[in-house]
């Protein structure tokens, strides 16, 4: 069986008395895209930072390539690419100059390795401009560019959507996708955006307050996101006695005085509704919903929401 | 010292440099070698997308480009592999269904008529359906047949001189009954002069065939009009058009794709190979085939062919 690309034991951080990543066993399966969910200050950076050896865990241990990455940085590190927080470009120098220099010191794969990896990104090669002059959306290219320019089978991308507008975020989202699909890369990225991690990730890791709440399969957390029929009643206790006696129904929540839901999905709504009418009970609503991941998000995080 | 000495120490001094040089070079060398030689082993091991990473100036510089340049060849390879793996399998699983839907349908027809649930009339109309479903199905598996020869190159043209007029207007002889008995109305524009081009007949026949019978089939139109122009530079093109209800923007690039088929439902007649086989046959005659259309506006094909003399 294939190792993992990306295997943490017990992952801890603490800064003094804080700690910002406690326990992580965080697991990356080769050729998936890996989104790591959680709000700002969860501990995303802390990790992405000690996965990448530059900040030194206080407890546990990381794997690259099923290999531990203490005293093998190295050997190991040329084989990933990153963006964190922001690149670290010469703002006197344009971006050929930057990747040029970047790659004299780390070693290209092919020749024409800042050419390609700018046109890969969509940005000009010998292009006059410096990167002090970037946009905001621009630099986020180049830093992507500076990530791809050794051509890593592991990515390891801080928030890549950072600062970039809806057309951008599109572009990104289908460029990562073909990275992994089409190069068959291995991609761990960050995001404290549910939707785009929903529309994204392969599998996904939930960080809350530096500790991993769940780690699934993207279609398991679908899946996990349950449906169920939302009534308004007049009377929620009746309608509650009448589910449970008239229907036996009983894996239902009462929401408040005048709201269920239902889970018991085996009745048809339009029966459900006539039997209730028979007994009595007026339904002033009804409608089948699912729970959004943002639902399950809350949930599990303890009710704040994400953001 | 004397001077002799001197040039002596002198030369010790730069042979030794020389030496130490050369043995650095040496040792450095074979760190390389010894670094290829984990990539390779790396790659062999299952791990693909290594790669190895090198500067101007590294004496195994070019053998790292041409291994990375090997892997990139073998990584897109396996993958082209897959997606076709993948299209086959698809591929099998359509079929299956265009074959068995009108199977299963036939059947039930056939029953019906055994079992003499139906009588007289009734049961004469049924056996004409059953006939048709019959003759759709060997079509289906007359195109895939023809499908297959192309892909794997077998199918051979015999390309004549022809003159398209005449050949368009004998082809389209055949359609007249149907069209008028479809209350289609046509309109052909054909010249009565000689067009000269180098087809294969029967193949120009078949695609022919396989557009007209499209708009009868899908387009729901009420007005069809074929016209032989002359193309862009030395060209012909023939011109199918319908007043149909069109083709989604999204269809439009798949259509001559041996998979794509516009309706959704995929509930209509047909294979989904027709068009695909119509582009296969024709490129393989010179020419260019292309589609044109908006939903609710209708459909034209285009063919065009080099003119000849």
């Amino acid at each position: 069986m294939e190792e993992y690309l990306i295997e943490t034991r017990g992952l801890t951080k603490q800064y003094g008395s804080q700690t910002a990543v406690q326990d992580l066993d965080l697991r990356l399966q080769p050729g998936h895209i890996y989104g790591l969910l959680g709000r700002n200050g969860a501990g995303k950076t802390t990790t992405m930072k000690m996965l990448l050896g530059l900040t030194r865990p206080t407890r546990g241990e990381v794997f690259l390539f099923g290999q531990p990455l203490a005293g093998r940085e190295k050997a190991l590190l040329p084989r990933v690419g990153c963006l964190i927080e922001a690149p670290g470009f010469y703002p006197n120098l344009t971006a050929t100059e930057n990747l040029a220099l970047f790659a004299g010191l780390r070693g290209v794969p092919r020749r024409d390795a800042v050419a390609y990896t700018l046109q890969l990104v969509g940005l000009p090669y010998r292009d006059k401009k410096l990167c002090r002059d970037y946009s905001m959306g621009m630099k986020q290219r180049l830093g992507l560019a500076l990530a791809l320019l050794h051509d890593p089978e592991l990515l390891i991308l801080d928030e890549p959507i950072n600062g970039l507008d809806p057309i951008g975020i599109a572009e990104m989202r289908v460029f990562l996708r073909r990275l992994c699909d089409e190069q068959g890369k291995t991609i761990l990225l960050s995001s404290h955006i549910l939707s785009e991690i929903a529309q994204l990730a392969d599998d996904v890791g939930i960080l809350d307050r530096g500790r991993l709440l769940e780690q699934t399969g993207m279609a398991a957390l679908e899946a996990k996101t349950r449906r169920y029929i939302e009534l308004k009643v007049p009377d929620a206790r009746q309608a509650s006695q009448l589910l449970d006696s008239a229907l036996h129904i009983r894996d239902f929540t009462v929401l408040d005085d005048r709201t269920l839901r239902l889970y018991d999905l085996t009745l048809p709504p339009d029966r459900l509704n006539r039997v209730l009418y028979e007994n009595g009970l007026t339904i002033l609503e009804l409608h089948q919903c699912e729970d959004t991941l943002e639902d399950y998000f809350r949930q599990i995080t303890g009710g704040e929401g994400i953001g | 010292m004397t001077l002799t000495a001197w040039w002596l120490a002198g030369l010790c001094a730069v042979l030794g440099a020389a030496l130490l040089a050369a043995v650095w070079l040496l040792f450095r060398s074979r760190q390389r070698l010894r670094y290829i030689d984990s990539v390779l082993a790396d790659i062999a091991a299952g791990h693909p997308h290594r790669r190895a990473l090198t500067h101007p100036g590294d004496p195994a510089e070019r053998i790292c480009y041409r291994l990375n340049e090997m892997a990139v060849q073998n990584r897109d390879q396996a993958a082209l592999y897959r997606r076709e793996q993948a299209a086959g399998r698809e591929l099998m699983v359509n079929l299956s269904h265009d074959v068995r839907t009108p199977l299963t349908t036939l059947l039930g027809y056939l029953d019906a008529i055994h079992r003499g649930v139906v009588t007289g009339a009734e049961r004469d109309a049924c056996l004409e359906i059953a006939r048709g479903k019959a003759c759709e199905l060997k079509q289906t598996v007359d195109d895939l047949f023809t499908w297959s020869k192309l892909q794997a190159g077998e199918e051979s043209l015999s390309l004549q001189d022809c003159d398209l007029a005449e050949l368009t207007r004998q082809r389209l002889k055949d359609w007249v009954p149907l069209w008028e008995e479809s209350r289609l109305d046509y309109e052909l524009e054909l010249p009565e002069q000689r067009v000269a081009v180098r087809l294969d007949p029967d193949a120009y026949g078949r695609v022919l065939n396989n557009l007209v019978s499209n708009v009868l089939r899908h387009s729901r139109a009420t007005r069809l009009v074929i016209r032989l122009l002359p193309g862009p530079g030395r060209t012909v093109a023939l011109q199918v058009s319908d007043n149909g209800v069109g083709i989604a923007p999204e269809a439009l690039p798949h259509l001559f794709d041996r998979l794509y088929r516009a309706d959704p439902s995929r509930s209509g007649p047909g294979s989904g190979l027709g068009l695909d086989i119509a582009r296969q046959l024709v490129e393989r005659m010179g020419g260019r085939i292309e589609a044109e259309s908006a939903p609710g506006a209708g459909a034209t094909f285009r063919l065009f062919f080099p003119q000849s003399e």
